[in-house]
């Protein structure tokens, strides 16, 4: 255990200093002068003196090594540098709207799990039944049925025509149905089709016919043969689940305006605001390589036959 | 074949949608009513009807003509993107799934990471510090899709691997590159077509989000992600302008679905 737990995190450091290092490397890629374009996005000329004093200030005129190294050692003591427009520390401004993400994706993430497990369990038990070929076709629809449009579509008729929630901002919990409902409906879909599918998988495993043919009841069958086995797919696709959930809030903050950090990430993008978007995104990959980390911690408990190398290796 | 798609009606109609969707792509300029750019101010936001079958914008630019125009930046883009992904797969793919080891062990990590960030997030940081515009939003989707690939190919590479006539083929002296373009490939075409196809919807539809968030196509643009967030801002008083080109995306990612699928369950795929 504390040999693979050890590796595990040594792979786990590797790949955040990796991550540092491949945005930092984006950013020195990124066309123009952040001083020169702060200048311009306040409405002055930039000038000379102007901007060679915002380079030095900002640590822009020394090599790529040396400014890398600072940034990280200031990295490690917790500080995500300064926002180039408010001045304000990113930690500060992403932990104010970290709440309202949170909040969106744990209770879209509660009510996908509430519709698609069922749903895939019964689909792949009764296969080809009336149930299933319904919800087949509601998952063909729903792959690919775009999100953006989906969520406007609610908002027309839900605000609207029939103006039951409000369409634009957050803050109280009538402002989480609509954003919650539609990430729900697209999330459900993909759900729906794994947990089928590795539910098709188990059954049709040789001890679950046995235990079937010595006439062990239903009620016991399924919940101590089959979902005891289908634990480990489910972990993984909790498991990996977080970052699709949290591609669908970055765009469903953005169509309904919600105060979150998808919704700041893209403001910011548009007014090329660098320390924050590397902050964010620094932030949420360190988040997912947790996740995942311990993800993987969750395999070794669940099912002490897990190789991992061979799990990593081979898939 | 035909006894087999009459019989298969979704199918045909899918496949039928995508021809005419090609067709009025490639003949677009022939086919719209009016100048999909030229704003008439005389006919702003009018409902659909006789005059204008999918109703005009706020500059009076006729949404038919714009969704005609739109088929060339919103859906043959992604052939593109996903025939680069699939060549920089398949080359990089078919290597460490054949030769394995070390060039193995090397690609497979820096897959990992790739893998491990969620497309979104890495497409919008890499549009967020390289600029907007549609020739990042290509480059940002080829590096966030490319890993993915080059594993399931992998995968494939090491199942016909096991086959026999590769061990017989290797007996009769071939080897290398040769056997890798002769014997390997060959055998990954049916999965690898399947899976792109599966695939093309799931392109559409980011190519399109990342215009409706403002960072792919800019909006003189009849692209349909950039048509639908016009739309969003008009909801209240002219719906109309964002349900047309949001059912055009819907429709086809639905009809390369569908046929994605049809294909699957031919291959036997999982």
């Amino acid at each position: 255990m504390v040999q693979y737990l050890a590796s595990r995190l040594g792979m786990l450091v590797l790949t955040l200093l990796l991550l540092t290092l491949f945005v930092f490397a984006l950013m020195h890629l990124a066309p123009g002068d952040p001083a020169a374009l702060m200048l311009q996005g306040l409405g002055a000329a930039p000038d000379g003196n102007m901007i060679a004093y915002y380079q030095h200030k900002w640590g822009l005129d020394q090599s790529f090594a040396v400014q890398y190294m600072t940034w990280l050692l200031e990295l490690l003591q917790g500080n995500l540098g300064h926002s180039y427009i408010t001045n304000k520390p990113v930690k500060d401004e992403i932990f104010s709207r970290m709440g309202p993400t949170l909040m969106l994706m744990t209770s879209s993430f509660v009510l996908t799990f509430l519709v698609s497990v069922p749903l895939g369990v019964l689909t792949a038990l009764r296969e080809r039944s009336l149930l299933d070929r319904v919800v087949y076709g509601g998952t063909v629809l729903g792959l690919s049925i775009p999100l953006y449009w989906l969520a406007i579509m609610l908002m027309l008729l839900f605000g609207v025509i029939w103006p039951l929630f409000p369409i634009i901002g957050g803050g109280s919990l009538r402002h989480y149905v609509l954003p919650v409902t539609t990430i729900s409906m697209i999330q459900s879909v993909y759900f729906i089709r794994m947990i089928r599918s590795f539910t098709m998988e188990s059954k049709q495993a040789l001890y679950i016919e046995a235990a079937a043919a010595r006439g062990l009841k239903r009620r016991i069958l399924y919940p101590s043969y089959l979902f005891r086995a289908m634990l480990i797919p489910f972990i993984t696709i909790v498991g990996t689940s977080f970052p699709s959930f949290f591609g669908s809030s970055i765009i469903i903050e953005n169509v309904f305006s919600f105060p979150g950090i998808g919704k700041y990430m893209l403001d910011m993008i548009y007014s090329r605001d660098f320390p924050v978007i590397q902050g964010c995104s620094l932030l949420l990959a360190s988040a997912i390589f947790i996740v995942h980390f311990m993800t993987d911690l969750c395999y070794y408990l669940a099912d002490p036959r897990v190789r991992l190398e061979k799990q990593r290796w081979e898939n | 074949m035909i006894g087999f798609l009459l019989k298969n009606k979704t199918l045909s109609a899918a496949l039928l949608f995508i021809l005419f969707l090609m067709l009025a792509g490639m003949f677009a300029a022939w086919l719209q009513p009016y100048d999909p750019y030229q704003p008439n101010y005389d006919a702003k936001l009018q409902t659909p009807g006789f005059k204008h079958l999918f109703g005009t914008d706020y500059l009076g630019r006729d949404i038919l003509s714009r969704v005609l125009a739109g088929i060339s930046q919103s859906v043959f883009p992604a052939f593109v993107v996903l025939g680069l992904v699939m060549a920089i797969s398949l080359l990089l793919g078919t290597l460490s799934g054949y030769y394995g080891r070390r060039l193995d062990m090397l690609l497979m990590s820096i897959t990992d990471i790739f893998v491990a960030v969620p497309n979104i997030l890495l497409t919008i940081v890499i549009i967020g510090f390289l600029g907007f515009g549609m020739e990042n939003v290509y480059a940002a989707i080829l590096l966030s899709w490319w890993a993915k690939y080059v594993r399931i190919i992998r995968g494939l590479v090491h199942d016909v691997k096991k086959e026999p006539f590769m061990l017989s083929s290797r007996v009769s002296g071939s080897f290398g590159i040769v056997h890798i373009v002769r014997h390997i490939v060959p055998n990954l075409i049916p999965q690898v077509v399947t899976i792109a196809i599966l695939d093309v919807s799931r392109v559409i539809l980011t190519l399109s989000g990342l215009s409706f968030l403002g960072i792919g196509a800019q909006p003189p643009s009849p692209e349909w992600g950039v048509m639908l967030l016009d739309g969003k801002n008009y909801l209240q008083i002219a719906p109309w302008m964002g349900f047309f080109p949001g059912l055009m995306i819907f429709a086809t990612a639905c009809a390369f679905q569908i046929c994605g699928e049809k294909l699957r369950s031919v291959f036997k795929l999982k």
